[in-house]
């Protein structure tokens, strides 16, 4: 579970903690590797897992990160007498080519959910162009299973400041959008109000589409509030093991997932309960959406709620025209002061050698030299690649 | 699309308004929409159930516009939309 821009080694350091996770993915890497394997770890971060790799007998190990924390990862290859057998990539995988396929590919590229960002087309990627023919994807699926959830305390973060606050103000506006939110959750087997549905199931040895959409339905097996629902997922790592967030599960790094109602719904045993829970990816990041119908166990409608994300965030009517494909941008001179600015990035010329020139023609923007330099750096960054060659190549040269 | 014919919006849409438009979300293809207030009313208007005739004879209540050229408008919007996927002419009103 890996999020480049969000996680402090410390975060990582807790992902490691001798969970069922980290167990899981251990028996998976002994059963799996033969000596002399192929192995590439995806999302590597510090590479607890490429470490774990040359302990079990890979002969080579090509760790993938493009966050910051991957350069620890030659210090600790060393320090377990690994230097040499880990080529550390600080990229993201689709940037990376190999020599040849790998015999194994493992990755969390989970957030809470499997559903997260890239992680999909990343390991679909990843099968297709880095994973010998027959090889070892490791986890193989998550399945997503989804229940209908009795929890004050988690739907006390949509109703309090927005519906009932200390200081006697109106924020019932803010509601609206916020019930439009997930979260994670700690979820007990106890509040379940019904039984778990299977959602989806991610088997990444054939998996295409990142997107998800399923009707699922459920019965109340007793009488209580309904405020959302419950979303978690079991790995299957491969050969019969795995491991599970189930609600009643011993606790994981990732919790479970929190969609709440539009309101709470008092359920009696024999209601129904259905939902179109959907998941799509849009650019870099999914939008969730789960239309719910809530009716009586003589069909009567006692709810009816449609939300997504898409619908839960404060957005200014301007930016929502930004982002219409029939949008059609001003030019502004922010635009000519970033022209120039790559124009001049042309491998020779210092960052200081741009601002000044930035400085020079466009100084009513830029009053102070530093000023120029902070932009120059700032815009430049993302085109700066994280290592200054491919790693791979330097190294099949030694 | 025709008068009689009453849109339906397609499930995989996402629709919100703010400040009288409305921008609409195409799950299935990932692009976004935007339509200005009257766009939003019809859309509105779809959304309720209306065939486009209905839709039609509520403009004209609402706006100073001749009837040949709304329901050109109209239609127009209709057609844009339905090209789009957004919505779809399913059932007779």
């Amino acid at each position: 579970m890996k999020t480049p821009s969000s996680y402090s080694l410390g975060g990582y350091g807790e992902m490691i903690a001798p969970t069922a996770r980290m167990h899981g993915y251990l028996r998976a890497l002994r059963s799996a590797i033969r000596p002399g394997d192929v192995v590439v770890d995806i999302g590597a971060g510090t590479g607890i897992f490429s470490l774990l790799a040359c302990q079990f007998g890979a002969g080579h190990v090509h760790a993938i990160e493009p966050d910051d924390s991957i350069l620890l990862g030659p210090s600790l290859a060393a320090a377990n007498g690994f230097a040499g057998r880990i080529t550390f990539h600080q990229r993201l995988s689709h940037q990376v080519s190999l020599p040849r396929g790998a015999d194994i590919v493992v990755s969390d590229l989970r957030g809470i959910l499997p559903l997260f960002q890239h992680h999909i087309p990343a390991i679909v990627d990843a099968r297709q162009r880095l994973l010998a023919a027959g090889g070892v994807l490791i986890p193989e699926k998550d399945v997503l299973h989804a229940a209908v959830v009795e929890s004050p305390a988690v739907y006390e973060r949509y109703k309090t400041p927005w519906l009932q606050n200390e200081f006697g103000v109106d924020l019932s506006a803010g509601h609206s959008l916020v019930v439009n939110q997930w979260r994670k959750a700690r979820i007990e087997a106890a509040q379940l109000l019904t039984a778990s549905q299977i959602w989806a199931v991610l088997d990444y040895r054939t998996i295409e589409s990142p997107n998800v959409s399923r009707e699922l339905a459920w019965t109340a097996q007793r009488d209580g509030a309904a405020h959302g629902l419950g979303v978690w997922f079991d790995a299957e790592l491969g050969s019969g093991i795995g491991f599970s967030n189930a609600p009643g599960q011993p606790e994981l790094v990732y919790g479970q997932a929190f969609f709440p109602f539009e309101r709470p719904v008092e359920l009696k045993a024999g209601d129904h309960v259905s939902v179109i829970l959907a998941a799509n990816l849009i650019d870099a990041e999914y939008v969730f959406s789960w239309s719910t119908l809530i009716e009586s166990g003589d069909s009567q409608v006692k709810a009816r709620f449609t939300q997504s994300t898409f619908l839960g965030e404060v957005i200014s009517p301007a930016k929502q025209k930004r982002m219409s494909a029939c949008y059609i941008p001003s030019a502004i001179e922010e635009m000519e002061i970033d022209k120039l600015c790559l124009s001049l990035a042309d491998g020779a010329r210092s960052l200081g050698d741009i601002a000044r020139a930035l400085s020079q023609v466009f100084a009513h923007r830029f009053q102070r030299p530093q000023d120029a330099l902070a932009y120059v750096a700032g815009f430049l960054e993302k085109y700066e690649p994280a290592a200054p060659a491919d790693a791979v190549d330097q190294h099949h040269r030694k | 699309m025709k008068l009689v014919d009453k849109p339906v919006i397609s499930r995989q849409v996402m629709a919100r308004e703010l400040g009288g438009e409305i921008v609409i979300l195409d799950l299935a293809s990932g692009n976004y929409f935007g339509l200005d207030e009257v766009g939003a009313r019809i859309w509105k208007l779809i959304g309720e159930g209306k065939t486009l005739g209905e839709t039609l004879d509520i403009l004209l209540a609402e706006y100073e516009v001749e009837r040949p050229q709304l329901e050109a408008d109209l239609l127009g919007l209709v057609e844009r939309l339905e090209a789009q996927g957004l919505v779809s002419a399913p059932a007779k009103g």
